[in-house]
């Protein structure tokens, strides 16, 4: 079934000027407006309107050898054995599997396509479960004695201008076998820079109000920003909430939805490593392994923090929004 | 002395000490050099009221503001830190600006907490003599006696009102919440409250106040214009106050199973089975109209099963956190003690947390960043959090070292700084709040130290021995004594006990207090394994899996602990009506008894050092025989016995079946007198 994307986009100025909800300074105070953190605006963000629920049911048996669904290219994976299982690979292009496949290289691109795994299941309210881990290769498999098609969801941070960008999420049904996709639904919701943090990490975030429920959400995009070569160097990010994990490999953002209604509170924890610098080694480096190569760069790392959060007090008109960021662990050096 | 000038002086230093009995002060009077004796202090209502024209002293800040041991102010065009100096028994004013000390004004008593009124009065909570004294500033820093007000025992946390109508003063041993006028002073209520109060601080509209607990995971809230003085039997519910559970009593929550009795519903939060119960409640801060209390979320294992060590040491045994109130609706928001599971945040290096904040003390709000500075003991620092997350110790967002042992914090929104009192090395610290958005500079691992002033010498110093052994007590991350870096002091706050029972190799066991209760107390420990104390501590420390420490040490927090004075516990204003003396020796008499056998053990209320067996081993008890605990201040620690299943006095003598001594027998007076007897102890 195929998702109606309903309407859009309130735009609004930017999010990170005005104070959050009862965040006046004190009377008599006088900030240093460059001392502190931005406060977030949560009226400022811009709002998009989209129906949150993926219905997916009932699963199709199977699809046919030539349906097509644009952003998601399936390739047989080259290591996909010949017999009852399958195994493809999907991105939303093949050079981005070819890119994928070739390993790192300082040919990084900003913001990809990046997949996540679905399964429909009873038990949630929005009747599919996501894995939570975002990787710009999908990977999908069939097996002959079950054989139906898997269920995908891609996300990419279209990033519009300096400080706005778009979130697309499309779902769709792939098949292994056939390296066939068949759309299930698309959306988009508008966000705006909030934070850009150590590292280049950028924070993103946007209102969501659910078309079907009402539900209202921010939706956080947390990513690396712009592509340094050094980023090869890096571990994944993820996040921890209450109930659910969250990663993102490469150069994936990392999408969280926090509830944002009336007397709801959430927040959840994200975790990445970012290089703080990468300054060239000077002449006199030494020399590293057996081949005697020289250390052309090094690279200053640390574990980033960043807490995430939405709440809204019994007594509050307004969620009050929390993007903070410490370090975790101290910081290591890496030579190249 | 520097107290010319002051009109109404009627009862000097002499009249304080007689009014407080015999209570014994933390350690000799000690002074400033440049100071001779302490300022005496009158009584006379008319003496607290603020002396038109009189005092230069002017608050920093907003108004209604919460005490600490530090407090700014501006003197005559100088930004001044009055800071409390519990071991000098001072206040010691500070030149912020000039790094420069003022003067040093001597009191009679132990300084808690310092509070600057609008009007520039000076209030002081004197923890050892159950007063609060009011000075007023002179032009050099020094203050000028004016009045003192007697308030329940221990004194250890001021308030005021926006409005500046109303001073709230909450006393730890005296576990009551007192109101005063704002003009006089003159007392207008005392609220009883669970054990061990601690920070107060007032709703923006004056009605309601807000206390945090040391222990048993709890925040109070008091109807401050409430009639009468209320009063219920063990303060729980008092009228004019409610507990806020921040977290299930430890009582209530670790016994399901234990013991018969209908318990309360868990609150479950997430962690180890919702099993993480509160404590170490010393701060609270407000802000746009959130109310935040920093404390530490305990799992004690499963005191249904045998641990390897004090809990079971598969979890992160304390979790710093920070509770979130609403102010308006008085409600908890219940997002703020969930955690995320930060031991498995790690790098691909393995590098780990340093050590947490689990030993929070004081707490400010720098309104312009919005952000919440939280200071530690143990780790010596300052914490900043984010005041607009719901879960704002989930991250830290800065971490500022300063003295060892910081007690107190003031911020300076204006000036962009806070400053920062550590009573262990009696420094101050001046923190620049300009940089708390920025990245570190390039190479910089570890945010650099700001500006520090050391406090005066005193003449008579803590001994080093004792000193040192504070400083150890107090340790945080120090693998010597626990593999999981807690300190002495999380489950012995201020030396006395947490009130939760941990899941040990022996079984359950409650923690047991120290402060005044270590000598002629041997032998130790609930199974009264040892009666030498080094030796208990080495065992403890085993438990915890550390790896101990060098002799020189261990001897010093050995000393420290047996320094460790009883709280003070005379006053001549209590929250709940003092009994009779009849009732009292009536009590003695039935304690005294034959036919009761209480002193037969608890040989005038002391220990008989012996083991018994009084029918309350637990299925995973090792065995049946306990030590005899010390009878001493036994109505303030709740709960008892050695698992904790009675949650107060009169459950213990009511419902524990003959097995501990005889009390079936008893008429409902006679156990009142019992009650009686045992509470003065």
């Amino acid at each position: 079934m195929r998702l109606h994307l309903l309407s859009t986009v309130v735009a609004l100025g930017l999010a990170v000027a005005a104070p959050a909800a009862r965040a006046a300074p004190p009377a008599g105070a006088q900030p240093d407006a460059t001392a502190a953190p931005p406060s977030v605006d949560v009226e400022a963000l811009p709002r998009s309107r989209v129906a949150e629920r993926v219905e997916a049911r009932p699963t199709p048996p199977k699809l046919g050898p030539g349906e097509r669904a644009p952003g998601f290219h399936l390739e047989r994976a080259r290591h996909s054995p010949a017999g009852a299982v399958t195994f493809a690979l999907v991105g939303d292009s093949a050079a981005a599997i070819e890119r994928h496949t070739k390993g790192p290289s300082d040919e990084a691109e900003r913001s990809p396509t990046c997949f996540e795994n679905g399964f429909v299941a009873a038990h949630v309210p929005d009747g599919v479960q996501w894995t939570g881990g975002l990787s710009p290769v999908g990977n999908v498999l069939s097996d002959a004695a079950a054989p139906a098609p898997s269920l995908l969801r891609s996300r990419q941070l279209v990033v519009t201008g300096p400080s706005r960008a778009r979130l697309e999420t499309r779902v769709a049904w792939v098949d292994a076998r056939v390296l066939s996709a068949r759309t299930v639904s698309s959306s988009s919701v508008d966000v705006a820079k909030v934070r850009t943090l150590p590292g280049g990490v950028e924070v993103w975030a946007g209102r969501v109000e659910d078309s079907g429920t009402g539900r209202e959400s921010l939706h956080f995009v947390v990513e690396r920003g712009e592509p340094k070569p050094e980023h090869a160097f890096i571990g994944a990010a993820f996040a921890r909430h209450a109930t659910r994990s969250l990663g993102a490999s490469g150069a994936c953002p990392l999408v969280v939805d926090l509830a944002a209604g009336r007397g709801e509170s959430d927040h959840i924890t994200v975790q990445l490593e970012v290089v703080l610098s990468a300054q060239p080694v000077e002449g006199g480096a030494p020399a590293l392994g057996v081949l005697g190569l020289r250390a052309q760069r090094e690279l200053r790392i640390r574990n980033l923090l960043i807490g995430l959060s939405v709440s809204s007090l019994p007594s509050e008109v307004r969620p009050v929004v929390g993007v903070a960021h410490g370090f975790l662990g101290r910081e290591r050096v890496q030579v190249l | 002395m520097r107290t010319s000038g002051v009109a109404s002086i009627s009862i000097a230093l002499a009249s304080i000490a007689v009014a407080c009995g015999p209570s014994a002060p933390t350690r000799g009077p000690t002074t400033a050099p440049e100071i001779a004796s302490a300022p005496a202090l009158s009584r006379d209502p008319a003496s607290c009221r603020a002396t038109p024209g009189a005092g230069a002293l002017r608050p920093l800040g907003e108004p209604g503001r919460t005490g600490s041991t530090v407090a700014l102010a501006t003197l005559g065009g100088r930004t001044v830190a009055l800071a409390a100096d519990e071991d000098g028994r001072a206040i010691v004013a500070l030149d912020v600006d000039a790094r420069k000390v003022l003067a040093t004004t001597p009191l009679p008593g132990a300084p808690s907490q310092v509070l600057v009124l609008d009007d520039g009065r000076v209030l002081v909570g004197l923890r050892d003599r159950a007063a609060v004294a009011s000075f007023e500033a002179a032009p050099d820093g020094s203050l000028l006696a004016r009045c003192a007000i007697d308030v329940p025992a221990e004194p250890l946390a001021l308030a005021s009102t926006v409005d500046g109508r109303r001073v709230a003063v909450s006393s730890g041993q005296g576990s009551a919440f007192t109101v005063l006028d704002g003009s006089d002073l003159q007392r207008r209520r005392v609220v009883p409250l669970a054990r061990e109060p601690r920070a107060v601080l007032f709703a923006r509209d004056g009605a309601t106040a807000f206390v945090t607990h040391a222990v048993g995971g709890k925040v109070s809230v008091v109807e401050v214009e409430g009639r009468g003085p209320g009063g219920s039997k063990d303060g729980e519910g008092a009228k004019g106050a409610r507990i806020l559970t921040v977290l299930s009593s430890p009582a209530e929550h670790q016994h399901r199973g234990l013991i018969e009795r209908v318990l309360a519903p868990v609150e479950s939060v997430p962690g180890r089975g919702g099993n993480r119960l509160g404590c170490q409640g010393y701060a609270l801060a407000s802000s746009s109209g959130r109310v935040f209390a920093p404390q530490v979320l305990v799992d004690p294992g499963d005191p249904g099963s045998r641990a390897p060590g004090y809990g079971d040491g598969q979890v992160s045994t304390e979790i710093p956190n920070v509770a979130v109130f609403d102010e308006a609706s008085q409600s908890l928001a219940r997002r703020s003690l969930e955690f995320e599971s930060l031991a498995s945040f790690r790098g691909p290096m393995g590098e780990e947390r340093e050590p947490a904040c689990v030993l929070p003390r004081a707490a400010a709000i720098d309104g312009p960043s919005g952000t919440l500075l939280v200071t530690c003991l143990g780790i010596d620092a300052v914490v900043a959090y984010d005041a607009r997350s719901i879960a704002p110790a989930n991250v830290e967002l800065r971490r500022f070292p300063v003295g060892s042992g910081p007690t107190g914090v003031a911020v300076d929104a204006a000036g962009r700084r806070a400053v920062v009192f550590s009573q262990f090395d009696r420094s101050i610290d001046v923190l620049s709040l300009r940089d708390l958005a920025a990245p570190p500079p390039p190479g910089q691992i570890r945010p650099r130290r700001g500006a520090q002033v050391a406090l005066p010498p005193l003449e008579d110093p803590l001994g080093f021995d004792v000193a040192l052994g504070r400083q150890i007590f107090h340790a945080v991350g120090d693998g010597r004594i626990a593999r999981d870096g807690r300190a002495c002091a999380s489950c012995h706050p201020d030396g006395r006990d947490d009130a939760i029972t941990w899941a040990t190799p022996d079984g359950p066991r409650r923690t047991i207090p120290l402060a005044g209760r270590v000598v002629g107390t041997e032998p130790f420990s609930w199974s009264a394994q040892t009666r030498d104390l080094h030796a208990h501590v080495e065992h403890t420390f085993e438990r915890l899996d550390g790896t101990g420490l060098r002799s020189v040490e261990l001897d010093a927090l050995v000393a420290y602990v047996r320094s460790l004075p009883a709280p003070p516990a005379e006053a001549r204003v209590t929250a709940r009506p003092a009994p009779e003396a009849a009732i009292v020796a009536r009590g003695r008499a039935v304690f005294e008894s034959a036919e009761a056998g209480c002193g037969g053990c608890h040989r005038g209320g002391a220990t008989d050092g012996q083991q018994h067996d009084v029918r309350s081993k637990a299925e995973v008890d090792r065995q049946g025989a306990f030590d005899t605990p010390s009878l001493r201040n036994v109505s303030a620690r709740a709960p008892y016995f050695h698992d904790g299943r009675f949650g107060s006095l009169r459950d213990l003598l009511a419902k524990n079946g003959d097995a501990m001594g005889k009390t079936s027998h008893l008429s409902p007076d006679e156990l009142v007198a019992l009650e009686a007897f045992l509470g003065s102890l």
